[in-house]
């Protein structure tokens, strides 16, 4: 496979994965609004934008992302456009989805039709549609709509992919992509926690919605919400499809599956591959941390090996 | 369709019975069916201006033109005579150039056009395969079917000609059925037997690629589709590189030979250690690898000569000196403003002409006579008198027209055809086309950049 092709791909799962994430904490985040405390709802637009590491509009020259002030000057309709149609902001629903469909359209010889399809589909659906259209009507409805086309792509995915070298990339790429949005929402809420020198349930029980895991949480544990707890299911319990372990062992199963790379990183890579998985730190900062790190590494592994690789030492030897 | 006495010719009966049961809400459901897929496909050309970028999809008219068998047969004997004159001039002009020793076509003609590359002179091609693949343009009035072009430097069409196909026999199969239409679907294996005919040292199971300008180009959809039907990897410029005059692509278990290219990028962009030297396109050193036969390339460099509109004219004379046989397929009268009589023919009857640039393309740069303002006229005569060798001029034709649905009715609107003509060991030519129609009413322009629209070519079984 071409080495452009399988970066496409890469990078189609990562921006997807993103997309969905966001979309799925926007989602969260507009239901707060009905009917949710003045707290609850500049806590939830804090965790966003510590998530993306992003200042908010409007924001003042010296805005502290965790200061227990205002969030901002700017009201929720500012913010959350931002997030959601801001061209102009690389992180926004409509620059994710856009930058997926591209590097659909650049590999589109190696996904299925049907994939193509439906992800055009959605874009041009949401290519050209205005806020104040959303917001006006239901934001609610447009988040899980959003929602529904990726899971509907990624389930198109499973079923008509040929499971070749461009699937695993793309595997890779989705798995990657939660496990480091995850790192970096955890890790956000623990700082806020930190600084604020407070934590309330409704917090964490925000997190099990976002996680879909508020299910397994009962099974495993009880009605009652404990951060401790929620925070090892959705670190350590790899039978949650959302949480970080999952991701590590998704990310180390199908890294398996590819063939060797440059060989000087290929076996860097499989060697950090062996360390992601099965970490027994049981401090959760400590460990997201570590995790941030190696993944950031294996980042710019999987880059070395398979689409950025010096070729002095692929080009075939030549007599005379 | 109809004769003048208002019936339809025995071929287009059932046609026309399907089209007399069609309600406009019928029409209009199946026209927006069809632009839905379109749209949801992808299946668009790009226009790029004033910094956006527009995909388009070509809008597709459901009602197929219909040619019998018989008359397509004439239509492939004279494109096959026609690609194997030009690949036989092609192969002469950078060889012997005998043509232009016997005088058969002027030295200024050829070694003056633009698109002459010294580079190639000398090369040997395999199969003397300058061109392994032709889109002609042709046109159809009152006396019989002409060539309008020949497009042998990076033909586009053929992914909307099996595009159309499917999705016009998909709204009327019933149709498709009764009418015995002759497939199109074996194109792709037809072009891969081609290109497969030109793998350097006759290696069976080449690697072939197919090389696109990437996602910007406005036919980056045909060039995808292709791939997919040839079984060929898409690359760009960037994939490749030329070492010890071999052209390997980058891979991810690092980097694999290329022996076969179907290149869809122009030869200025083609090699910048060659020809333009600013150009990101190409790949250093692939003319260096072409030439020393460890690449092939579908065209060869250098074809553009023989579709430009001057050395057009002399098309006729090509196939009687070198086939020494009379045109299958008739030219349209062209006049060459660089000789002095033709010049002033044309100044003398613009109004009545089509007036184009020689190296021009897409329907771009020229004049309609009849349909031009006295301003436009007067603006063009100022430039042919300036430059009158970048002109020629021909009369206006007649163009057939095809039934069309138009805002749910049925009315009649100009067409052409560009058919595929394949060189290989052989000349393959499949029964179908792209089929252009121009979409406003009364207009002469077909192509897809200026509004113009596609419609399914049915060449009928016997």
């Amino acid at each position: 496979m071409l080495s452009r092709n399988a970066y496409s791909l890469y990078w189609l799962g990562r921006y997807l994965e993103r997309a969905e994430h966001l979309s799925r904490l926007l989602h969260l985040q507009v239901e707060t609004l009905v009917d949710r405390s003045r707290r609850e709802i500049h806590y939830g637009w804090r965790r966003i934008y510590g998530n993306l590491q992003r200042r908010p509009p409007l924001a003042s020259a010296d805005f502290e992302l965790y200061d227990s002030d205002d969030l901002t000057l700017a009201d929720a309709y500012t913010l959350a456009d931002d997030l959601t149609c801001e061209a102009s902001n690389p992180d926004s629903l409509h620059s994710c989805i856009a930058s997926g469909r591209e590097n659909a359209r650049q590999s589109r010889n190696c996904i299925s039709h049907e994939m193509w399809v439906c992800l055009n589909r959605a874009w041009l659906q949401l290519k050209d549609i205005r806020f104040e259209t959303i917001w006006s009507a239901s934001p609610e409805h447009f988040y899980e709509q959003t929602t529904q086309h990726l899971c509907t792509f990624i389930g198109t995915a499973r079923v008509t992919m040929y499971r070749a070298q461009g699937w695993g990339f793309m595997q890779v790429g989705r798995a990657l992509e939660r496990a480091q949005q995850t790192i970096s929402l955890l890790l956000t809420q623990l700082a806020i926690n930190h600084k604020q020198n407070n934590a309330f349930d409704a917090d964490w029980l925000s997190l099990l919605h976002l996680y879909q895991a508020l299910d397994a949480y009962r099974w495993n544990y009880s009605v009652q919400v404990d951060s401790a707890q929620v925070l090892q299911l959705l670190v350590n319990d790899p039978r949650l499809p959302r949480s970080l372990e999952h991701a590590l062992q998704v990310i180390v199963a199908e890294i398996a599956t590819l063939p060797v790379g440059t060989v000087s990183s290929d076996h860097e890579l499989r060697q950090l591959c062996a360390e992601l998985s099965g970490d027994t730190q049981r401090e959760h900062r400590t460990k997201l941390e570590r995790a941030r790190e190696k993944l950031n590494t294996l980042d710019q592994l999987i880059v070395n090996s398979w689409f950025d690789y010096g070729i002095e030492d692929h080009l075939p030897r030549h007599d005379g | 369709m109809l004769q003048q006495n208002g019936k339809p010719y025995p071929h287009c009966r059932l046609l026309y019975q399907t089209l007399q049961q069609l309600s406009a809400e019928d029409v209009t459901d199946m026209q927006q069916r069809v632009a839905r897929a379109f749209r949801s496909a992808g299946i668009t050309f790009t226009l790029y201006g004033d910094g956006e970028t527009d995909e388009r999809i070509i809008p597709i008219d459901c009602i197929p033109r219909l040619l019998t068998a018989s008359v397509w047969q004439q239509l492939e004997a004279g494109l096959a005579q026609r690609l194997q004159a030009l690949n036989l001039f092609l192969q002469d002009i950078y060889h012997e150039a005998r043509i232009v020793a016997d005088g058969v076509i002027p030295a200024e003609m050829v070694r003056g056009c633009p698109k002459y590359r010294i580079e190639m002179r000398g090369v040997e091609v395999p199969n003397n395969s300058w061109v392994a693949l032709c889109g002609t343009d042709i046109v159809r009035t009152n006396d019989g079917f002409f060539v309008l072009e020949d497009n042998l430097r990076v033909p586009s069409g053929a992914s909307y000609m099996i595009a159309n196909r499917r999705v016009v026999k998909s709204n009327l199969r019933y149709l498709y059925r009764k009418c015995k239409v002759q497939e199109v679907e074996q194109y792709g294996a037809q072009l891969r037997r081609t290109l497969c005919e030109l793998a350097p040292h006759g290696k069976s199971d080449p690697c072939i690629v197919l090389l696109t300008p990437g996602v910007h180009n406005a036919a980056f959809y045909e060039h995808i589709f292709l791939a997919q039907e040839i079984g060929a990897e898409l690359v760009e410029g960037r994939d490749l590189l030329v070492s010890n005059a071999c052209v390997y692509m980058r891979t991810i278990s690092g980097l694999r030979q290329v022996d076969v290219i179907y290149r869809r990028i122009d030869d200025d962009f083609l090699d910048p250690l060659v020809f333009r030297p600013d150009t990101l396109l190409g790949v250093p050193g692939l003319l260096h690898a072409f030439k020393r036969g460890n690449v092939a390339l579908a065209n060869a460099p250098g074809t553009g000569v023989a579709d430009d509109k001057s050395v057009y004219a002399y098309v006729p004379d090509m196939i009687r000196y070198y086939l020494s046989a009379e045109p299958l397929l008739a030219n349209v009268k062209t006049y060459l403003c660089r000789r002095p009589d033709d010049l002033a023919y044309t100044l003398d009857n613009i109004a009545q002409l089509v007036v184009k640039r020689v190296d021009g393309a897409g329907g771009y740069g020229m004049l309609v006579g009849p349909q031009a303002s006295d301003a436009e006229r007067a603006a063009f005569i100022t430039k042919l008198r300036a430059n009158p060798a970048d002109y020629i001029a021909q009369p206006t034709l007649q163009l057939s027209r095809s039934p069309c649905f138009v805002d749910g009715c049925v009315e009649p609107r100009h067409v052409d055809l560009r058919p595929f003509v394949l060189h290989g060991q052989q000349t393959r030519v499949i029964a179908g086309a792209f089929c252009r129609v121009a979409l406003r009413a009364g207009s002469l322009v077909v192509n897809s950049s200026q509004g113009g629209g596609g419609k399914d070519l049915w060449v009928l079984g016997d």
